[in-house]
Order: structure tokens, then C-alpha cells, then sequence
């Protein structure tokens, strides 16, 4: 039998979605899904399936994500994240709602240095969330505040998303890097403006305004710890290093920090870290492999051109092109992890991009922005599970302060997607190459 | 019984995947080191290596997340109160991965001969040495899965049967 399009993209399509009803694991679902197709398409055999996993695995770039990973493992163990804390409170605590800015404050330093959003809820929850709820802070809030900046770690560089994005894409990792930190910039920003906010309205309380000699020991502490974004950034920037180059230097960094300057990782511990990033990385990973499998079948079929060609027969324009995409990448984030969503729609969207004159990079960093909602909004929120899970409350219970804290978030993805020269201001100014 | 072995094997994939991880860094290490100190040559074989490793650590780990139950999954529905429709629910999973697990093992074995009458460009390994990932992940995923199912099953109607 010889498939059309639309009867092919419908059965992706459909058998994706009710596999995911029925609870099936994603990365299981998307391989599952493609099994008709291949089985009953004369054209395509079903070794096509394992050939664009295999595939997918090939690239040198995606060997960045598991060294990010352990990077941040290495930090979170290494006892970085207190430090960073540390910094954080001298920094913004004696503001009105003090530990809920350290919170997002050490969310922003963390992404700096990190990439990942869950390693960053994870890290900062364990220690922050207690000590919230010990300063007399509603739980919900505080399990929403640690969740909702922690969505900072894919958007401030360094970013794992972005590295996927990059290499999946053929779009410059550096000024996807760049292109992210003013933004998150804005949405660290927001988000310590909402914090103050619920301070004023249910007088939370301010941490000891630092002295001197805190504020001058708290930077002391974490220097060495901020020196890995000079390292990360600066050296794929610069294009002294590559992604999975810069990735290898941060997560060595991070354990000769750990090992031997602070003396808080021990061999038993390195061996623990070493199995915790393999099996996340792997879940991601494999993931990956079955997305690109049905991305790749997508994209035999004509389906992107033929999604292409219905939107811009709607004539959207830049704006309406760029809010659409955010539209997707917020409804699909909804559902599926954001690294296999990069590869499904992000690969069918981008002619979509072009067409509507929304540049590259502006796509991606909308998308990403976009994407990191879906970090905290359930039915697959995975920093908002992490932070519930250990404010000991369920999901749903947390929701209206999620809703609250992300509002202000919403309203700078819409600039985003008026304004795309915020996101391009800085690669354009650093990276002009990267636009010829 | 099974399921101890089952555990044990899966305990020992737990430690060769901490291992794997730690043996993946070295040939990117090498890679920077050489390239920007000299102290060791240029060896054009690292990238292979670490792509070689890349494979079997996501192979293995998604292994591991078979039988842990790890695997990312979307909780769209209400979990199932009613011991059959929870057996329903929980067993359509299992079966599910079984289906993949099967088709992995099925073409798997003809995709690693695919694999073994090529060799990788730098090192000349014969690529069956990675190939053979695919069948080994769908065999145990198939095997994880069916004990898993097994045990669902046998719960529903161990409670049955303590009702009758």
C-alpha cells in the first residue's frame, strides 16, 4: 500500500496521541506510533525506524547533553548550589519576600551555570523549600516560586535545549546562547516582581540585611563556581570550544571543585552521579532517537509542506507567525518533554519560521521560552513535580500560585514575539556572523 | 524468582552504566586536551569511541527505566481505582512496550547483520559491535515488560481470589 500524506500524518498523528492517553511512555509511544506506517508503506521498510534512531545518535553535539547533566549533578553535590544560595541571599535577601528572590536569584546564577531546569529544581528545592516553609512561607508558594524559576535553566545560557536545538537545527549554539540570556534576563526580573508582590500581600518576611564581611565571604565562596559560565559561554562564543567540547570542561570543572577544592564529592559519591546522569541522559536520549524516527516519517510524507502551506496561506506576518509558533510549542509542552518536541514540531515549524520572516534565532529562543512553561504546567511538568514532590503536595494544589507566578512570564514571551530584537540585540551585537 | 534475577541484572546494568558514563568522558577529554595542550597527540578515533559508548549508555539506560518504570509518561487520565481497570491500565503499558520491545528484536537482528558488513571510517570497527544494542534493548524490554505484565496480572487475581 502506498500512503498519502494526510492518511499518513493522520495516523502518526492520532496513534501518538491516544498512545499517550492510554499512558504509554513517550519515547515508547512515538516509536509505537510509526510501526503502521512502516508495516504497511511499500515504500519504506520497517529497519527505517531503528536506521534514523541510530542516526540521531550520530551527532557529536547531542554528547553535550549528558556532560551538562553531569556538570550539574557534580554542582548540586559538590555542595555549589549552597554556596550559590549564599550569594543569592546576600544579593536579594533583604527584600521584602527575602527568600523567595534568593530563590529566583539562585535560579539565575544556577542557569548560568548548569542547563538544566530539573537539576536546578531539584538542587534548590531540597534546600530551599524547607527552609521557606521554616520562615513561616506558604508551601504552595514556595513549591510554584522553585519551580517556575527554575524554568530559567534552559533559557539563560548555558541551555541543554538550546544545544538540541543547535545541533538538531544547524543554528549557531553561541548566539542561541546569547539570544537567550536577555530574556531570561526579564524573566528572572518578572519573576522577583511577582515575589515581591506576594510579600507585600501576605507579609512574608525579609532575611538579616548582610553585613560587609557576609557579602564580601558570600562572593568569596561562590567565585570559583561563577567562573564556569566565563568558561562555557565565553568559549563557544568566542569559538574556542564546541558545545560538547565546553560541556566535558564544565563537568571536569565541576568535579575538580567538588573532589579536591571544596572536598564535598567523595569517589562513592562520583560513582552515584556518574549512574544518575547516564540514566536521565538515556531516558532524554532515547527519547530523542524515536522522536527523530517520527519526525523523519512526517517529513517523508510532505506533511511540514503541507503545513507550510495552510499557514501562510493564512498570511499571519512576522508577529502572528511568531505567537503561533509559541502557540504549539506551549500546547505540545503541555504533553511531551521539550527535547523530542524540539525535534517533532520544531523541525516541522522552522519553514513555517521562514516563511513568515521570524528570524532563526528568534524561533528558536520563542520556542525554547515557550517550551520551558511547559516545565511547570501539568500533566508533564517535570520541575513542578520535582518541587511538589518535595513540598510534599500534590500538583493540583499548587496551581493557582503556578498561574499567578507565570502570568508575568506570558507577558514577556508576547514581547518576545513582538519585539524579536530583545532576543537578536546581543548575538547580532556579539556574533554578527552567525546572521550572513 | 525471576524477578530477583530480574533485579539483580538490573542492579548490575545500573553499575555498567555508571561505568559507561565515566568511560565516555575519557575520549572527549582526550579530545580537548590534544587540541588545546599538546600534551597527548591527535587521535581522530575518540569521536567514534564516544559516539560508540553514546549508544550503548542510552541503549542500556533506556533498559534500566523499563524495568524502574522511569521513562518519561504523560498522566492525561485519573489513575484507575477498580482493580481491573488499574490491571487494564497498567498492563496496556506493559503490553505496549512489549510490541516495541518485539519489532526491536525482530528487525534488530537483521539490522545488526546490516551493521556487521560495514566498518566505522577511523577506527574500522566492524558496526555490528553497536548495532547489536538494538536487538539486546528490545529483547530485555520485551522480557522487563512481560514479567511486569506478569505481575500485574497476578496481583488482580491473587485479589480475586481472596475475595472468593
Amino acid at each position: 500500500m502506498i500512503l498519502d500524506t494526510s492518511t499518513a500524518a493522520t495516523m502518526l498523528i492520532v496513534g501518538f496521541l491516544v498512545l499517550i492517553f492510554i499512558r504509554i511512555p513517550v519515547a515508547f509511544a512515538l516509536g509505537l506510533a510509526t510501526l503502521p506506517v512502516v508495516l504497511l508503506e511499500l515504500r519504506l521498510t520497517p529497519f527505517i525506524v531503528l536506521d534514523r534512531m541510530f542516526q540521531s545518535y550520530n551527532s557529536f553535539i547531542l554528547l553535550a547533553v549528558p556532560f551538562f547533566l553531569l556538570a550539574a549533578n557534580l554542582m548540586n553535590s559538590g555542595k555549589v548550589t549552597d554556596r550559590l544560595i549564599e550569594l543569592a541571599r546576600v544579593l536579594t535577601g533583604w527584600m521584602p519576600g527575602g527568600l523567595g528572590h534568593v530563590n529566583v536569584a539562585v535560579s539565575m546564577l544556577f542557569a548560568g551555570i548548569s542547563g538544566s531546569s530539573t537539576a536546578d529544581a531539584a538542587g534548590i528545592g531540597k534546600i530551599l523549600i524547607p527552609a521557606m516553609q521554616k520562615e513561616g512561607y506558604d508551601t504552595r508558594f514556595a513549591v510554584a516560586i522553585t519551580a517556575c524559576s527554575s524554568v530559567m535553566g534552559v533559557i539563560i545560557p548555558p541551555s541543554i535545549l538550546m544545544i538540541v536545538w543547535g545541533g538538531v537545527m544547524q543554528v549557531s549554539v553561541g548566539a542561541l546562547f546569547l539570544g537567550g540570556a536577555i530574556p531570561g534576563l526579564m524573566i528572572g526580573l518578572a519573576l522577583m516582581a511577582t515575589v515581591y508582590g506576594f510579600a507585600k500581600a501576605r507579609n512574608y518576611p525579609v532575611t538579616a540585611t548582610p553585613n560587609w564581611a557576609e557579602f564580601r565571604a558570600a562572593w568569596k565562596g561562590a567565585a570559583l563556581a561563577l567562573l564556569t559560565p566565563v568558561f562555557v559561554i565565553g568559549g563557544i562564543v568566542g569559538g574556542l570550544v564546541t558545545p560538547t567540547e565546553s560541556a566535558i570542561i564544565a563537568a571536569a570543572y565541576a568535579l575538580i571543585l567538588g573532589m579536591f577544592v571544596y572536598n564535598t564529592v567523595t569517589p562513592k559519591d562520583l560513582g552515584v552521579i556518574l549512574y544518575d546522569t547516564a540514566r536521565f541522559a538515556a531516558i532524554s536520549l532515547f527519547a530523542i532517537g524515536t522522536a527523530s524516527a517520527f519526525g523523519w516519517l512526517l517529513s517523508f510524507y510532505n506533511a511540514p509542506r503541507l503545513i507550510v502551506g495552510v499557514l501562510t496561506a493564512w498570511e499571519f506576518g512576522a508577529f502572528g507567525t511568531a505567537l503561533l509558533i509559541a502557540l504549539l510549542f506551549l500546547l505540545f509542552g503541555l504533553f511531551i518533554d521539550a527535547i523530542p518536541t524540539i525535534i517533532i514540531l520544531g523541525t516541522v515549524l522552522m519553514p513555517v519560521a521562514q516563511a513568515g520572516g521570524v528570524d532563526p534565532i528568534a524561533f528558536a529562543i520563542i520556542g525554547i521560552v515557550s517550551l520551558a512553561f511547559g516545565l511547570v504546567t501539568p500533566p508533564y511538568g517535570l520541575c513542578l513535580l520535582i518541587s511538589a514532590a518535595i513540598g510534599g503536595l500534590n500538583v493540583v494544589q499548587v496551581l493557582r500560585e503556578v498561574v499567578l507566578i507565570l502570568a508575568p512570564m506570558l507577558v514577556i514571551l508576547i514581547l518576545l514575539a513582538a519585539f524579536p530584537e530583545i532576543i537578536l540585540w546581543l548575538p547580532k551585537a556579539v556574533m554578527p556572523g552567525a546572521f550572513r | 524468582m525471576l524477578g530477583r534475577y530480574l533485579d539483580r541484572f538490573c542492579a548490575g546494568l545500573r553499575v555498567f552504566l555508571g561505568v559507561m558514563m565515566g568511560a565516555l568522558a575519557i575520549p572527549v577529554a582526550m579530545q580537548v586536551v590534544s587540541r588545546y595542550t599538546g600534551l597527548i597527540p591527535t587521535y581522530l578515533w575518540t569521536e567514534e569511541l564516544a559516539t560508540f559508548l553514546f549508544v550503548w549508555i542510552v541503549m542500556i539506560g533506556s533498559i534500566v527505566a523499563v524495568w524502574d518504570g522511569t521513562h518519561f509518561d504523560v498522566r492525561i487520565t485519573r489513575d484507575a481505582m477498580r482493580p481491573l481497570t488499574r490491571l487494564l491500565q497498567n498492563g496496556i503499558v506493559h503490553f505496549g512496550i512489549m510490541v516495541f520491545g518485539a519489532f526491536f528484536l525482530f528487525y534488530g537482528i537483521e539490522y545488526t547483520e546490516f551493521g556487521g558488513n560495514q566498518r566505522s571510517v577511523m577506527m574500522r570497527a566492524n558496526l555490528a559491535i553497536t548495532h547489536i544494542s538494538v536487538p539486546i534493548a528490545g529483547g530485555f524490554w520485551f522480557l522487563l515488560s512481560a514479567y511486569r505484565l506478569f505481575e500485574v496480572v497476578t496481583q488482580y487475581l491473587n485479589r480475586e481470589s481472596s475475595k472468593t
